[in-house]
């Protein structure tokens, strides 16, 4: 069945229930992919008389439900602008990174920009180099009803090639060299 | 229409080994920066076990099962989000992945009352359930609807789709006269044939290269079915 349609609680409920079912409908654990872990209590353990633990009472916990309810991670905020952004150089002060950047949910045209080095959070300093990809996004964030706008560059992180990898792009690449051969000399 | 808040997540079931994932890891695989795993480490509710690993740094929240994987934005950089999720897939390509969710959710605030209700009355009419709950004294209201949205098959015998959409709305929790719209785009990886990529792989290359359309759709659906049902209620 795919259309799913509840009306336990009303859509036209008045102001105050608001908040406190839409709660509820948010905060739902996740029983279905529970995750049970087995606590025995160790004095229990210690009286148990046979080697197993089957005798023994166990008080069942499900851990992914209460890790589930543990964060919050209702979102705050909104993108405004992104752009994505390429190293093209440094400058030789290394004061200024020059990049070209490219908007990603609206229609404007591909630029090259300066960007100052101040502008680079710290731990991504040691990223900074000619091809770096990065992202540059302004936002507003709500903090306690309050609207913020806010900015944030931050560079992309990926791992590098693992040998696997390597083994196996070579070995594409020595077959498609494999098939190709040399063009005929035009007459 | 611009929502007052978006987020994403991306959630992949498989077999997984939870205890390796841990902020340390991150950084010394360079996935996480410096400061970015000092944060994940100091999380208050950090939890790393054989069964559970889940952490949050300031634009992620990790949670790693032996049968789930999902990976949920808290701030607005969610391009890092698909980076940090396409990373550790990487790093992990034997892991057995069966299916993938790329899922992007908003909460619209719309300018009054009306607008909210007529939202509600669109997509789901109370007509039969007012004829069912009779009376003054009851009112008919819509809490949660989901709609699955899969390509059509000329042989429906048998068939089981493997890739397909489920599109959400509900009231919004943080949004006066607001409304809550999430897009769920499911994509089974143990039905493909994988030529010569690992699951993990493929399901990290699925990620990398949709991402952006899959956001891109998933914005713009938001916004068309909110005209498209103001536009019905106001003819």
């Amino acid at each position: 069945m795919s259309l799913q349609v509840t009306t336990a609680e009303p859509w036209r409920f008045k102001r105050d229930r608001f908040a406190d079912i839409s709660q509820e409908v948010h905060s739902l654990p996740l029983p279905s992919r529970a995750l049970e872990v087995t606590t025995v209590p160790p004095v229990a353990l210690k009286n148990a008389t046979n080697k197993t633990i089957a005798s023994v009472p166990k008080r069942v916990e499900t851990i992914a439900a209460l890790a589930s309810r543990a964060i919050d991670t209702s979102p705050n905020s909104v993108e405004l602008e992104v752009w994505e952004g390429v190293v093209l150089g440094l400058d030789p002060s290394k004061k200024y990174m020059k990049v070209k950047l490219e908007a990603k949910s609206q229609s404007i045209e591909s630029h090259t920009a300066e960007i100052s080095m101040d502008r680079v959070p710290e731990q991504d300093l040691d990223l900074v180099r000619p091809g770096a990809i990065f992202y540059l996004s302004l936002f507003d964030q709500t903090t306690k009803g309050t609207v913020r706008n806010s900015q944030e560059l931050r560079f992309r992180r990926r791992p590098d090639w693992s040998s696997q990898q390597i083994k196996r792009i070579q070995a594409d690449a020595k077959a498609l060299a494999g098939k190709m051969r040399a063009r005929p000399a035009s007459a | 229409m611009t929502p007052r808040m978006y987020g994403s997540s991306i959630v992949a079931l498989g077999a997984f080994n939870p205890s390796i994932v841990t902020p340390d890891w991150l950084e010394s695989r360079g996935l996480l920066g410096k400061e970015d795993a000092e944060e994940a480490r100091q999380t208050p509710n950090l939890l790393i076990s054989h069964q559970v690993a889940q952490f949050e740094g300031p634009f992620f929240v990790l949670q790693l099962l032996e049968n789930q994987f999902s990976l949920t934005s808290k701030g607005a950089m969610t391009a890092l989000l698909k980076d940090l999720f396409v990373g550790i897939l990487q790093l992990l390509p034997q892991t057995p992945v069966t299916a993938l969710g790329i899922n992007f959710h908003g909460h619209y605030k719309l300018d009054n009352l009306n607008d909210y209700h007529a939202i509600g009355d669109a997509v789901a009419p109370k007509g039969i359930w007012k004829s069912l709950f009779p009376g003054a004294d009851q009112w008919q209201g819509l809490q949660n609807l989901t709609m699955r949205i899969e390509p059509v098959t000329r042989n429906p015998v048998n068939y089981v789709a493997t890739d397909y959409k489920l599109i959400m709305i509900q009231p919004s929790s943080v949004v006066k006269h607001g409304v809550y719209l999430s897009m769920n785009d499911h994509r089974d990886i143990a039905s493909r044939k994988l030529s010569e990529c690992l699951p993990a792989e493929t399901a990290a290359e699925i990620v990398d290269q949709d991402w952006d359309s899959a956001n891109d759709f998933a914005i713009k659906l938001f916004n068309n079915l909110i005209d498209i049902t103001l536009q019905k209620a106001n003819q």
